[in-house]
């Protein structure tokens, strides 16, 4: 379902068609040599090639070039995703799992460039990795921690606020201390921030020195300065070490503070700020010494959506445009003339 | 480490401070009074345990003073280009440092002679014998005046200083390249802040953020500027330290951002003339500091409700940087009327200089 999403909202875009094509076509490459004994691959596009052959001469025929061959090769992924999603569901450890080398520290920094233009928020994230190898040993039958609840609240007044979330595991807690004890792992978070919504970066590195997140990146713009109108988006990826969480019972609590950029005019006085949802994901990998190759591995933890947060900043209005630029200039001039008129006058007796 | 380093040139300014009065013979008790001013002033000493270079910059400027009344012009024209490249500002004391090193700059001994400080009693009874410069008019002669700029001295200042300017822009751009030139120079050419701060054209700025700006705008916020500087360097230069005090008070006031941290660079110079004041503490001096603190404090509030509370006070926090602006005319106007206007340099007394000095 997510990829109907996606792949809906991908249509309208043909930048955005050309990086989910680029990732579909990856991935129908690497899944030909899968490992034995595996159902099908990951993303259940085992049918992928056959259709394919059926719809190429069709736009082809169509004639409007690229375009409408992406459209056929994602329509065909979709119809085929479709088919096998049932399959998916049906074996529990049919786990969504994608690798990235560990020399890759940040998941997010594959959109560092597409955040500059306008974002979807329906990017799957976990596509962006290149995997040519599946991660041998890493995702078979694992009691993988899950969610149970995940909440984001914005708090604070003003121009600086935190988000916060809280999340909680739905394992039993031996089953948590097992995991744990073999395997290092990591909450990611990757929050993209709308427009008009800033992080800063030192800030969050304080919070790194003092231990509170394992790691922290920005991306995107980090200009502190100007208004929205005037700077692009950015997303910020918190890296959070589980085995902290061991003292808190796994119920984490994780705070990311905010700043609010100058909004854009508006006649009502008060711009309103909408965040999207944010990509939780667990990245963990053994704990041996020398794995070879040292790799991650991802799990997407599919959560049912957080509530929207909100952000309600004041902002400045058209209307005022008239009389404060005239008064400002005639305040100065006055003030101006009135020192020199008395810089004039005064002088020694 | 910056913190110290900034800590300690707050308190180098206190001992340049203390310098220069007493080379201008202000008696020790009145010096510590002024040294006090600085050093216990709260608005300075956090800037520089805050992290921002600007003492410096003041300890700077005072070394170059130091120089110019010691009669180290190639010492003075060397730190003079060297803090215009660090921070620009200090340019708009250019015009003063050049009509100081005039043609009355050097006495007879070939290094210049620094009018004494006297207290009022004495000013009183002297007042017959003073040789009080009176301050130079543009109507009158005004050839008189740009001819005796051209000495050696001012030739020397200018050059120097141009070329060490020059020469450590040169230095960086060939390190840095043009990231450097942009940053450091340019960037002041088209800067625009719509963030709040106490400047009067800031929420112009942010209404006009969205449609730039054009260059009518741009020439009319510096006309005010402009105004007011000339008007201070043609009646003031003479009396140099009076003259950068007033003319850095009224940079900061009228300029398009103004942040905390630019008090500093007036505040440095503010003990340096003192001494000179008819303004007693009670009630004047109390009234300026209370009608300035006072109309920072009111902006300061508009500022925490909207930043703080999230609440659209725009309008109320603009007209708070108008009244800002007012007090700081006020405090100008109030400076300048009860100083005692003496020029730093005084040509030595004798039969045939009295009267060419009158006629300057």
């Amino acid at each position: 379902k997510r990829h109907a999403a996606q792949i809906a909202s991908t249509e309208e875009n043909p930048a955005r068609e050309a990086v989910a094509v680029r990732t579909h076509a990856r991935r129908a490459s690497g899944y030909s040599g899968g490992p034995r004994g595996r159902p099908a691959n990951p993303s259940g596009r085992a049918s992928l090639p056959a259709p394919l052959p059926l719809f190429s001469p069709i736009s082809m025929a169509v004639g409007s070039g690229p375009c409408l061959l992406a459209v056929a090769l994602l329509a065909a992924a979709w119809i085929s995703d479709a088919s096998s999603s049932d399959k998916q569901q049906a074996h529990s450890n049919q786990q969504y799992v994608n690798c990235m080398p560990c020399s890759r520290t940040y998941v997010a920094d594959a959109y560092a460039d597409a955040l500059t233009s306008q974002l979807s928020q329906h990017h799957d994230l976990t596509e962006v990795s290149d995997t040519t190898d599946l991660c041998k040993g890493l995702a078979d039958e694992l009691d993988v921690p899950t969610l149970s609840e995940v909440n984001r609240q914005l708090v604070g007044e003003g121009s600086h606020r935190r988000l916060i979330y809280s999340v909680k595991f739905g394992n039993f807690k031996d089953a948590m201390i097992q995991f744990l004890d073999g395997y290092d792992a990591n909450l990611v978070i990757i929050e993209k921030l709308p427009s008009g919504v800033f992080a800063d970066p030192f800030e969050l590195q304080h919070f790194v020195e003092r231990k509170v997140f394992l790691d922290v990146a920005v991306f995107g713009d980090t200009n502190l300065e100007l208004p929205s109108a005037l700077s692009n988006r950015s997303a910020v990826e918190i890296h959070f070490d589980l085995k902290t969480s061991t003292s808190m019972d796994y119920n984490l609590v994780i705070e990311l503070p905010l700043h609010a950029r100058y909004p854009p005019l508006d006649a009502s006085g008060y711009a309103t700020v909408e965040f999207g949802s944010p990509d939780l994901l667990l990245r963990y990998r053994r704990k041996e010494t020398h794995p070879d190759p040292c790799m991650w591995a991802f799990q997407n933890l599919h959560v049912t959506p957080v509530e929207k947060a909100a952000w309600r900043i004041p902002c400045g209005d058209e209307a005022h445009t008239g009389f404060v630029s005239s008064l400002t200039f005639i305040s100065a001039l006055v003030e101006a003339s009135t020192c020199a008129e008395w810089i004039r006058w005064t002088g020694p007796p | 480490w910056g913190k110290l380093l900034f800590s300690a040139a707050d308190l180098l300014v206190g001992v340049f401070i203390d310098d220069i009065l007493e080379l201008r013979g202000v008696p020790a008790r009145t010096r510590i009074w002024c040294v006090v001013a600085w050093l216990f002033n709260p608005f300075t000493f956090t800037i520089g345990t805050r992290g921002n270079c600007e003492p410096v910059v003041c300890a700077a400027m005072l070394w170059i003073l130091i120089c110019l009344m010691k009669g180290r012009v190639l010492q003075a024209a060397f730190w003079y280009g060297l803090i215009v490249h660090f921070r620009i500002y200090p340019i708009i004391y250019a015009i003063p440092f050049v009509i100081v090193l005039g043609k009355n700059y050097a006495g007879p001994a070939g290094r210049p002679v620094l009018t004494q400080w006297i207290s009022k009693q004495q000013l009183q009874s002297n007042k017959g014998r003073e040789n009080v410069e009176e301050p130079t008019s543009l109507l009158a002669n005004l050839w008189n005046f740009l001819s005796s700029l051209i000495t050696r001295d001012t030739i020397l200042f200018g050059l120097f200083s141009g070329s060490m300017f020059f020469a450590w822009t040169g230095i960086f751009f060939y390190l840095y390249g043009w990231e450097f030139l942009n940053e450091a120079l340019l960037y002041h050419l088209t800067r625009t802040d719509p963030r709040h701060n106490f400047s009067i054209y800031f929420y112009h700025i942010y209404l006009h953020h969205q449609q730039g700006f054009s260059s009518i705008q741009r020439l009319a916020s510096f006309l005010p500027q402009l105004i007011v500087q000339l008007a201070l360097i043609v009646r003031f230069s003479r009396d140099l330290p009076f003259c950068m005090f007033l003319q850095t008070v009224a940079f900061v006031a009228f300029n398009k951002v103004m942040t905390a941290q630019y008090f500093v660079w007036f505040f440095c110079l503010l003990p340096l003339i003192l001494p000179w004041t008819g303004m007693k503490l009670r009630w004047k001096g109390l009234a300026c500091a209370l009608v300035w603190m006072g109309s920072q404090l009111h902006w300061l509030m508009w500022a925490y409700l909207l930043e703080f509370k999230g609440r659209n006070v725009f309008v109320q926090l603009w007209a708070a940087g108008i009244v800002f602006l007012a007090a700081n005319t006020f405090v100008m106007i109030m400076v300048i009327r009860h100083h005692r206007h003496t020029p730093l340099f005084s040509v030595p007394v004798g039969p045939g200089t009295k009267i060419a000095a009158k006629k300057d």
